[in-house]
């Protein structure tokens, strides 16, 4: 059962084709990866999808509905939760209340509202920092931050762009962790992620893009040996580079 | 629920200016009544700016606006002054509404949003100065107070009166902005101002809130404008509508700490009080301009000592809660 379908998604800047007709759908209850080398056209799709950028062409259907041409806020009301490649906490305000902002989306009161976004940081480890200001935390509480903020808004998809970047190890399988539990309690997953190690663990669907074409769909071992994607990352022999002898 | 710091602070704070009256002369009351009027304006414009994020530079229209309103509806239509308060308001949510839909609609921000309010003012104050039933260039007067006149029929009085009515709006307007920022609208305000789309992004329905800061604002600056009209007795649209205008309503909430609840209210005590004497020594020594020449050195001074304006550190002083 497929829950988001995008089909001949197309971007063009004056110039600059950053989306062209990628076609993808992802699975209900499923965690799907997008990767692609940098300047894919992932984001793009993700702005596409989420309503941030306006479609050159193509659709986009969410749920059977159609929902090209959106608002942000209107896919966020429909179900679509994302987030942002560089994180954006709400600077002046405290880490509950950063929540708090996603939760009245689904709450009458802001007495509801702060029970449920306290209930969300609990829940991804971020419980006691719940006081603190958002622009005071370090890095992987950040990204924590952000997760919270998407996930108050009790999205039906969520729509993750390098969750895990600059994260060590550890600090991103703790990430990984948690998407695998909200997986499993039926949440849709779609993940931008350059952490091949992460992805191939925790994906069961993966999406290519390269210059803003999809080159590759499959499973995670399919992927892995597609030789189309090993040449858009590595490139096909060894690159010459100008003045040198080849 | 208002937080109890700040609730016993303006409790407090209500409770002494009530009893001020008895020990002051007509002339501080008088000036004392300016000030609770401009910092009611500053509290309006601060719901904007402050707590929406939206700079306008154009609140003069909505000042204006109500103030016309008023008089228009005393002196030609002789309807009763109490009539005029919810009209006033009226005129300038509508305006509010109409200048931040038409902004935000096209995706007008920042300084350009601004400027935006700027042409609004500038277009009102032309087109009042040719409008002969208001009286044009030559101004617009109230009808002169008669001996028999009932304050609390005609809204308008002696020093006393002002000071008490206009004591009771600003009360009455802060504890509005109180409620409204604590509540849900208020959170969604302030993610607006923190980071538009990141809001957008989880559910804020930004356009539309935008507009309600805006005609909120404006409609409190109309309330505002209105009670100018009764205080003055005459009104001439170059200094209601004017650049000046717009200047004036807002150096107080920037001088006392933009989105905070008692911010506009401390600027506009050290504001107003300081104006008149930079008027009192202009005469004196025949400098004109004196009081701008002020504005700025206090502008120069907060952003280099109080960048949050007097009120931040001031309430970290006495303990009470953070920026809101």
């Amino acid at each position: 059962m497929s829950l988001l379908r995008v089909q001949g998604l197309t971007k063009v800047y004056s110039g600059l084709t950053a989306v062209s007709a990628v076609d993808f759908t992802v699975q209900r209850g499923s965690i799907t990866a997008l990767i692609g080398p940098n300047g894919a056209g992932k984001t793009t799709c993700f702005n596409l999808i989420a309503g941030a950028t306006r479609c050159t062409a193509g659709s986009v259907t969410f749920d059977g509905q159609d929902i090209t041409g959106v608002t942000p806020e209107q896919a966020c009301e429909r179900g679509i939760a994302r987030t942002f490649q560089i994180v954006r906490p709400l600077a002046g305000m405290s880490v509950l209340e950063n929540v708090v902002v996603g939760a009245l989306l689904r709450e009458r009161s802001v007495a509801a509202a702060e029970r449920q976004a306290m209930a969300v940081l609990e829940r991804i480890g971020l419980g006691a920092k719940a006081h603190a200001s958002a622009s005071a935390l370090a890095l992987p509480e950040r990204k924590l931050l952000e997760l919270a903020k998407a996930l108050a808004t009790r999205p039906r998809l969520l729509m993750l762009d390098e969750v895990m970047a600059g994260l060590r190890p550890t600090e991103a399988d703790g990430i990984a962790q948690v998407l695998r539990e909200l997986n499993a309690d039926g949440l849709t997953i779609l993940l931008i992620e350059h952490v091949m190690r992460v992805v191939m663990a925790v994906a069961q669907t993966i999406v290519v893009l390269h210059h803003g074409e999809k080159i590759a769909q499959g499973g995670p071992e399919q992927i892995a040996n597609d030789p189309n994607v090993i040449a858009c990352y590595f490139g096909t022999g060894l690159p010459t580079l100008q003045g040198t002898p080849s | 629920m208002l937080e109890i710091r700040s609730a016993r602070l303006a409790v407090v704070l209500l409770a002494v200016l009530c009893a001020v009256p008895l020990v002051v002369d007509d002339f501080v009351l008088s000036v004392l009544a300016l000030v609770f009027l401009f910092a009611s304006v500053g509290q309006a414009w601060n719901l904007m700016m402050g707590y929406a994020g939206q700079l306008s530079l154009g609140h003069a229209l909505h000042f204006g606006a109500g103030a016309y309103a008023m008089g228009l509806l005393v002196n030609k239509l002789a309807v009763s002054a109490w009539f005029g308060l919810p009209v006033a308001f009226a005129t300038g949510a509508v305006l509010g509404a109409l200048v931040g839909a038409l902004g935000f609609r096209f995706a007008v921000r920042g300084v350009y949003f601004a400027l935006l309010t700027i042409a609004f003012a500038e277009l009102a104050r032309i087109l009042v100065e040719h409008w002969t039933f208001a009286g044009g260039n030559g101004g617009l007067f109230l009808p002169a107070l008669t001996p028999d006149n009932q304050p609390l029929l005609s809204l308008r009085g002696g020093a006393a009166f002002f000071y008490y009515a206009l004591l009771a709006t600003l009360a009455l307007i802060w504890l509005a902005c109180a409620l409204l920022v604590r509540g849900r609208i208020g959170y969604y305000w302030r993610a607006v101002r923190e980071d538009e789309d990141a809001a957008r992004a989880i559910g804020v329905p930004a356009t539309r809130v935008k507009v309600l800061a805006a005609a909120l604002s404006a409609g409190f600056t109309g309330v505002c404008g209105a009670w100018y009209a009764l205080i003055q007795g005459s009104l001439f649209p170059d200094s209601v509508f004017g650049m000046r205008m717009s200047i004036d309503l807002i150096i107080a909430p920037i001088i006392g700490g933009l989105g905070t609840l008692f911010g506009p209210i401390l600027g506009a005590i050290v504001i107003h009080p300081l104006n008149e004497l930079a008027k009192d020594i202009a005469q004196e020594f025949s400098i004109s301009g004196l009081k701008l020449i002020v504005y700025g050195a206090l502008l120069l001074m907060i952003v280099l000592f109080a960048p949050q304006g007097v009120w931040p550190p001031l309430a970290r002083w006495l303990r009470i809660g953070g920026r809101k």
